[in-house]
């Protein structure tokens, strides 16, 4: 089993807005975050999910965001730049844009968001298509576990153009950002306690149209963790892989840890 | 220097093999080394210009190529033919026999997985329209997770499975990735794999910047003016545990970032340098321990100017130098395992690859390229990668301690 301590988490996305837990705060949409910058206007909207919910994150998280180690998962590419690219490549001369072509790689969300802050932290981008937020998840584990540095994980996903969304089920967008660590502080919201188990689970939401988003979208795979975290609930949640099933136990600690002198055994699974 | 803790933290590479311009599988690819014959071929783009290219020959096996089922694309047709060479299936088999399958995981480093297949589900579908065809596979060859599922498959492994995805360092990033999980408890070993093909969004994508060369490229030449795009597939085998008497450590790996520019690299080589000052430092080796250096050498005047830099401030200018680029294009995500692989033939063969094309070394770049293959030898490497997005890698490899 693999503890995480869990700072903060901003979301973007259907879900949870109201009867915020203090260190979840959780945005309905991307432009309510804050007046888009010239940057943000020109971004694809991959880029632009992304760098709203950081900035929405940076607003509350008890550190500096940009001295955490970055870890950014999402299932796919920017379909957009993909749509763009694959639109010039069939047009005679072949005028790919050169601003596309700094976007089409996975790492541009993660290049873009450590520009904006300066961040010269190790900086990854994977994809594990319907598991990526668990192997986020495992990723910032073991960036925790190499150096100990705060782990900025932040997991996203956008829709495409309509050419590439008609090839699979239409969903909505949804982004998070989640600030963990290693070891326990006065600011620890949650800690996680995680176990990797054979077969594929998915822990459902009750609400039709959140399910929906759920098994849609492979961010919004966070929902049922995001939203026990929001309304201050301690559950248990599966997060199927493509391989396996990641196993998370939420458990509270702002409010136990005023009490002093627990030790983090105190919050471990009984 | 080593420290106990550093040797302590070892992995042992047990298998690989390579598939790339220089051939299929890794005697082919020793051979063409040692000759001094590069992979790079002439390549007409639209517009009467021409590149080079390093593509992968045809596959000469004569087994029946496997079905590759909904995975079917250009790039898993490339991975499941490499998998094939140097005894890498037996190997891997070896390890699920040991750990379990499901304590075998597998990490890929690709930046366009089967992006080519949707390239041509453009260009042959109804043009102007919005029409791709009935071929669209967008979960199974589009994503970049499509790889990894291939390989898992391929292999019979169901350990935690990843694509790293960063720019030209992806495969680079997979040796540390799968040094974090194996550490971390999620698996005991790992497929580490990087695969590109030479797809067009690549290949008229650095022609947009002014980036790609109009002759085999030439890296730290005074007349270097561009990349050369290759097509790869390296598969390495990483344990935990000493498997036998050929086995490379991985030593240590350095990740960083620049914050400086999404595409040029910072001009003093700053992001290069903290990669491979923690490199070393995991390692627990000083910069005199390294012997050979295989630099990420991509031959566009900023990208070897800005390595140069990170490499005299580190190592001065009396460590052997290369970039393989000159033999096998860069392989982009498929780079970092490429390189890495040319270096444990490097290191098994006692000598350093000439940086091929390279003819006349730029007077401000002070790096000690070698402009032949040099006979010396090798224990400890270090290779760099560093991509888009200010994105870097230092893998130091030797002899197992």
């Amino acid at each position: 089993m693999k503890s995480v301590f869990v700072d903060s988490v901003a979301v973007i996305g259907s879900g949870g807005e109201a009867n915020c837990h203090p260190r979840v705060r959780w945005a309905a949409n991307g432009d309510q975050v804050r007046k888009s910058s010239g940057e943000l206007r020109r971004a694809s909207p991959v880029i632009r999910l992304v760098l709203q919910v950081t900035a929405l994150h940076s607003d509350f998280a008890s550190l500096d965001l940009s001295i955490c180690r970055p870890v950014f998962t999402c299932s796919d590419g920017d379909m957009h730049v993909i749509d763009n690219i694959c639109l010039a490549l069939k047009t005679p001369g072949r005028p790919v844009s050169p601003t596309q072509f700094h976007n089409v790689v996975h790492n541009a969300a993660a290049g873009h968001w450590s520009l904006g802050v300066k961040s010269v932290a190790p900086s990854i981008s994977i994809s594990a298509r319907y598991g990526s937020f668990a192997a986020g998840i495992m990723e910032a584990i073991g960036c925790l576990e190499e150096d100990g540095l705060p782990v900025l994980l932040v997991s996203y996903m956008h829709p495409g153009p309509p050419r590439l969304d008609k090839y699979r089920p239409r969903f909505r967008p949804f982004a998070l950002s989640m600030l963990l660590q290693s070891e326990r502080t006065p600011d620890t919201a949650f800690v996680l306690h995680t176990q990797l188990s054979g077969g594929e689970r998915d822990t459902p939401v009750g609400d039709p149209d959140l399910e929906r988003l759920r098994a849609l979208n492979p961010a919004a795979k966070a929902l049922p963790l995001l939203l026990a975290m929001a309304a201050g609930k301690e559950t248990s949640i599966d997060l199927s892989l493509e391989y396996a099933t990641l196993e998370v136990e939420i458990r509270q600690c702002l409010e136990p840890y005023a009490r002093h002198g627990a030790s983090i055994d105190a919050y471990a699974p009984a | 220097m080593s420290s106990p803790s550093a040797k302590g933290n070892d992995l042992y590479i047990t298998a690989y093999t390579l598939s790339s311009a220089l051939g299929n599988g890794n005697p082919a690819t020793l051979r063409r080394l040692l000759s001094g014959a590069g992979g790079l071929t002439e390549y007409p783009l639209e517009n009467e210009q021409v590149t080079w290219l390093g593509r992968i020959a045809e596959d000469d096996s004569d087994e029946p190529p496997v079905d590759l089922g909904p995975l079917d694309c250009v790039s898993n047709r490339l991975l499941a033919a490499a998998a094939r060479r140097d005894g890498f299936q037996p190997a891997v088999a070896r390890a699920v026999a040991k750990y379990g399958s499901n304590r075998v995981g597998c990490f890929v480093g690709t930046i366009t997985a089967g992006l080519m297949h949707i390239e041509d589900c453009y260009r042959l579908n109804n043009p102007g329209g919005d029409d791709l065809g009935d071929d669209t596979r967008l979960d199974e060859v589009l994503n970049l997770f499509s790889p990894a599922e291939c390989c898992q498959k391929l292999f019979g492994i169901s350990g935690p499975a990843v694509t790293v995805s960063t720019a030209c360092s992806s495969s680079a990033k997979v040796f540390a990735a799968a040094a974090r999980h194996i550490r971390a408890g999620f698996c005991d070993a790992a497929v580490l794999v990087g695969i590109e093909a030479a797809c067009d969004t690549i290949i008229y994508g650095f022609r947009s910047l002014g980036l790609l060369s109009t002759s085999p490229c030439r890296p730290w030449d005074r007349h270097r003016d561009g990349i050369s795009v290759g097509e790869a597939a390296g598969f390495a085998l990483i344990e935990s545990d000493h498997a036998g008497f050929d086995d490379i450590g991985l030593l240590g790996y350095g990740e960083s970032c620049d914050a400086y520019h999404m595409t040029a690299p910072h001009p003093n080589g700053d992001g290069a340098y903290a990669a491979i000052e923690t490199a070393l430092r995991r390692a627990g080796l000083d910069a005199r321990d390294i012997d050979y250096i295989n630099l990420h050498g991509s031959g566009t005047p900023a990208n070897d100017a800005s390595e140069d830099a990170a490499i005299l401030r580190m190592f001065g200018d009396q460590v052997v130098c290369s970039s393989t680029k000159g033999w096998t294009g860069h392989t982009q995500g498929a780079a970092g395992i490429t390189e890495a692989i040319i270096c444990f033939m490097a290191m098994k063969n006692g000598f350093a690859p000439a940086s091929l094309n390279t003819e006349v070394q730029d007077s401000g770049l002070r790096a000690r390229v070698a402009l032949k293959n040099q006979p010396f030898r090798i224990r400890n490497v270090l290779s760099n990668s560093f991509g888009f997005g200010g994105n870097n890698c230092a893998l130091i490899f030797g002899e197992p301690r």
